[in-house]
């Protein structure tokens, strides 16, 4: 099953045609329910106003978006805030938890939004932090504990309620290579066990590898796209071979971090 | 770039947070050069009845306005420099000198110095017209002050604030040069603990509050006036350790109250709102002490004259009262009075001829006026004898009423002796502190009231000189008729003369003027606080927005919508705004009452009249300031969302 299904997003900034930016060009794909996503491509390729376009945020200048057969496009101001809130889930690069809720605040904040009864509220907390290690930290603040852990805090807030599809970018941007392990560890632990559908943008090849399909973009058009076999270390290479084909960009990644 | 047009778009980059500095420092200048204007004024240095008093008490104002002043500049500035270290520190960094980042502070400081006098000094002089306009109306001056701002006022105005803002650059300078240039860069950005509140201190915060509270609602006039200055100082020192461990204790009554906290109002509102009162407890507390000031004095301001204006009659109870010393038969000037009254069509108004003898009363070293018992009973008039009729022995004392009441209280009755001239009497006295007799007078202030048999023995036997002949009119004071003949009253009866003729209307018309006055500079020196406590009130709001800024994105990323932050915000803002507000109020009801136990009055509705007033000025400033907050915190929203989430 589908769901989500981009057509021919095109986004263009600036009016005057001198100063016309084409970000997103025509870009076509489509995802299936419960499938680790990943969408690489070097800085300025457009991935991040793909991030934007497909997670309603900004509106495509041509196109269209369909997230569980819904045309996001029809949705409006209010309606689309509470769309984002009850279908989708967001982990950012800097985790983007707020300071002044413990972790176990943080994590129950979209079902407090959704107005769930308390009992539920803990219940799914504490389920959804002991699938991510995190069980013990519920009473901590967000800087009292490791960047690694505040990651995994954001992977269960964006996925405590269950959404459609869960949204992330660059999430090991801000982490070491140990706490990286974890949070993509993580990532696929909630694929597995909880089904979620997930999303990912990453400059990150050692973060694309735990994907199962990886796009790759360039000046806004799908370059093409990549299925994971067997092994975790030969999606890498692949990874890395498309990358070099790709050019460029890339050279800042060094690859010893397997 | 040059350091100064640096110093310059840091002025016009962040206008809003400079607006509530520049503007509530520039209506301080604007009413220091009015209250300098007014004290300076050729035409008061003389001559008009209680210019004076209107001149010291302008001073007094202005002294008070300065020193006030000074500190909000000093508390300003320093949370200016702590907004500004990290771009200083940036600065620093990118290669900036220590002698170029002394020019940018000092720049910035002058900027705004110049645009806070400028605006202060023109507006003040806009107003300077209708300042004396008013003035002048509640002083009743005969002749209209006119404008006049010489050189001096300029002078002194700009010196003393001039002086002011040098001070406060030296300050701000010695802040950032003792910081490195990685203390400065890394400023605000430590983590914040999470706010707990002491249990102990909150005890004694309670227990100070309490223990003031009961000082000022004392029943015994003597331990409020002795608490006056303790008892601020407790007080104010229970608010600030109160609004801060009680705030949180509440709050995190609230947040373990687990059905009402996790709802989304409560949830988004009351974890970030301990933070803020964490960060802001000073301020807050600041401000309730402000508004409590404000209260008591427009509170106080107002009960004097309501009260001295209904005093006017318990002061002066006689409509007219004309005093003659000495013995002489002869006393023209009850014709002249006379003349005047019918000239007014008063001439039928009761005449009560009165005899009082000049005595001392040597046990309580007091000088008296000594009356007969028939008099004081036509006066009283209620029927119930206060003196036994047989006993000659027995004396009454009246005492003056003051407004004030702060003296102690009076015996049951004790023994004294009466001297009037060579005679001496053992009396048994006992005190009346129900109002006076007569007007007051030399010798007349209080009145011993003896038996008839006693008082005729004595008037028979002293000498003319001891005597003293009252003429009283009786009847109704407050007629058109009766303010124009007691003004011509008082006009011929000038000089040497002028105590002798007293009248109930000339004392109210006084008191107008006198508490009009009061109120007069009240209100104003009100209006300077209340523009600081608004001034801080919005700094501080500004100085914390970049912050606000953050979590309310951060909150957006999750999806909540733009209605919810909007409720979220302008709540959070409530408190911060009306916290304050409620603990100056309840601050200023209890100063009140004490004043009420003072004037043996219920006071009450003055000081909530004041405050149901400020209640309005404060909505009003809530709600401009909360679009402005919100319209600040949109922008930054805004320009988020324009440049993706992700």
């Amino acid at each position: 099953m589908t769901i989500l299904k981009a057509s021919g997003l095109t986004k263009v900034y600036g009016s005057s045609r001198r100063a016309e930016t084409r970000a997103l060009d025509g870009f076509s794909f489509e995802v299936e329910k419960g499938r680790f996503v990943g969408i690489m491509g070097p800085s300025g390729s457009g991935k991040t106003t793909l991030l934007n376009v497909l997670a309603t945020i900004d509106a495509p200048t041509s196109g269209t978006v369909l997230v569980d057969g819904l045309d996001t496009s029809r949705l409006k101001g209010e309606e689309l805030a509470l769309f984002r809130r009850k279908r989708l889930g967001f982990v950012f690069q800097d985790y983007n938890l707020l300071d002044s809720l413990s972790i176990e605040e943080n994590i129950a904040l979209p079902l407090v939004l959704d107005r769930r009864p308390l009992t539920a509220i803990k219940r799914r907390v504490e389920e959804v932090a002991a699938w991510l290690g995190i069980e013990e930290l519920l009473n901590r603040f967000p800087y009292e504990v490791s960047g690694g852990q505040q990651q995994r805090a954001a992977i269960a807030r964006a996925i405590v309620h269950e959404p459609v599809l869960v949204f992330a970018d660059e999430p090991t941007g801000n982490l070491d290579s140990r706490s990286a392990r974890a949070v993509m560890d993580a990532f696929t632990l909630i694929n597995a066990r909880a089904g979620a559908t997930i999303l990912m943008v990453t400059h990150d090849p050692f973060a694309a590898s735990f994907c199962q399909t990886v796009f790759f973009i360039r000046d806004g058009r799908l370059y093409t796209e990549i299925h994971r076999g067997d092994g975790r270390q030969a999606f890498f290479q692949q990874i890395l071979d498309v990358l070099s084909q790709m050019g460029g960009a890339y050279d800042e990644h060094v690859a010893d971090r397997v | 770039m040059s350091t100064w047009r640096i110093a310059s778009r840091f002025f016009r980059h962040d206008w809003r947070r400079y607006v509530a500095f520049v503007g509530s420092t520039a209506f301080t200048v604007m009413i220091y050069f009015l209250y300098t204007a007014l004290s300076m004024h050729p035409d008061l240095q003389g001559g008009y009845p209680y210019a004076r008093q209107a001149v010291q008490g302008m001073k007094a104002a202005a002294v008070v306005i300065a020193i006030f002043a000074f500190l909000f500049l000093l508390y300003s500035s320093s949370s200016f420099v702590r907004l500004r270290m990290k771009e200083l520190g940036l600065l620093s960094l990118l290669g900036v000198s220590k002698r170029q980042l002394i020019q940018i502070i000092l720049g910035e400081n002058l900027i705004i110095a110049a645009v806070s006098l400028a605006a202060g000094l023109g507006v003040g002089l806009l107003l300077l017209k209708l300042f004396f306009m008013g003035i002048s109306a509640l002083l009743r001056l005969p002749r209209e002050l006119p404008f006049s701002a010489g050189v001096g006022v300029w002078l002194r105005t700009i010196l003393v604030f001039g002086g002011m803002f040098a001070a406060v650059s030296v300050a701000s300078l010695r802040a950032v040069l003792r910081r490195s240039v990685v203390e400065l860069v890394r400023a605000g950005r430590k983590p914040k603990a999470a706010p707990r509140f002491s249990a102990w201190r909150l005890a004694l915060g309670l227990l100070l509050l309490i223990g003031g509270y009961l000082w000022a609602g004392s029943p015994n006039p003597t331990m409020v006036v002795t608490g006056v200055v303790p008892v601020t100082l407790i007080v104010s020192l229970a608010t600030l350790i109160l609004i801060r461990e009680a705030s949180i204790a509440c709050l995190s009554w609230l947040h373990g109250w687990g059905r009402y906290y996790y709802r989304p109002g409560p949830f988004l509102t009351i974890s970030q709102l301990a933070y803020k009162i964490q960060d802001n407890y000073r301020v807050l507390a600041a401000t309730a002490i402000l508004v409590a000031v404000i209260l008591t004095a427009i509170g106080t301001a107002f009960t004097l004259y309501a009260l001295s204006t209904s005093d006017a009659v318990n002061t002066y109870p006689i409509a007219v009262q004309l005093v003659q010393y000495g013995g002489t038969d002869e006393r023209p000037s009850i014709a002249a009075v006379h003349a005047v009254l019918a000239k007014h069509g008063l001439d039928r108004m009761p005449r009560r001829e009165l005899v009082a003898l000049r005595g001392r009363l040597t046990g309580r070293k007091l000088d008296v006026a000594v009356v007969p018992y028939s008099f004081y009973r036509e006066i009283r008039a209620d029927g119930r004898e206060a003196l036994n009729s047989g006993d000659d022995h027995e004396a009454i004392l009246v005492f003056p009423r003051a407004l004030l009441h702060g003296q102690r209280k009076e015996a049951e009755s004790w023994n004294d002796r009466v001297q009037i001239g060579e005679e001496e009497l053992a009396l048994t006295v006992k005190p009346d502190e129900a109002g006076r007799l007569v007007n007051p007078g030399r010798h007349l202030l209080y009145n011993l009231v003896v038996s008839d048999v006693v008082y005729d023995g004595l008037a028979n036997r002293v000498a003319p000189g001891q005597r003293i002949h009252i003429s009283m009119w009786t009847g109704d004071w407050r007629g058109r008729a009766m303010q124009q003949a007691s003004s011509e009253l008082s006009a011929l009866f000038a000089g040497q003369e002028k105590k002798l003729v007293s009248t109930t209307t000339g004392q109210y018309q006084a008191q107008v003027t006198q508490m009009g006055l009061l109120v007069f500079i009240g209100v104003f020196v009100s209006l300077v606080f209340i523009a600081a406590c608004f001034s801080l009130l919005y700094s501080r709001l500004f100085t914390d927005i970049e912050e606000d800024r953050r979590y309310a994105c951060r909150l957006q990323q999750v999806g909540v919508t733009t209605r919810e932050l909007r409720g979220q915000a302008l709540s959070q803002m409530a408190v911060i705004f009306f916290l304050p507000f409620v603990v100056g109020l309840v601050h200023s009801t209890v100063a009140m009452h004490a004043l009420g136990t003072l004037t043996r009055r219920t006071v009450l509705h003055y000081g909530w009249g004041a405050a149901l007033l400020f209640l309005f000025l404060f909505g009003a400033f809530f709600l401009g300031t909360g679009q402005l907050y919100w319209r600040a915190l949109q922008d930054g929203l805004q320009r988020e969302a324009r440049s993706g989430v992700f």
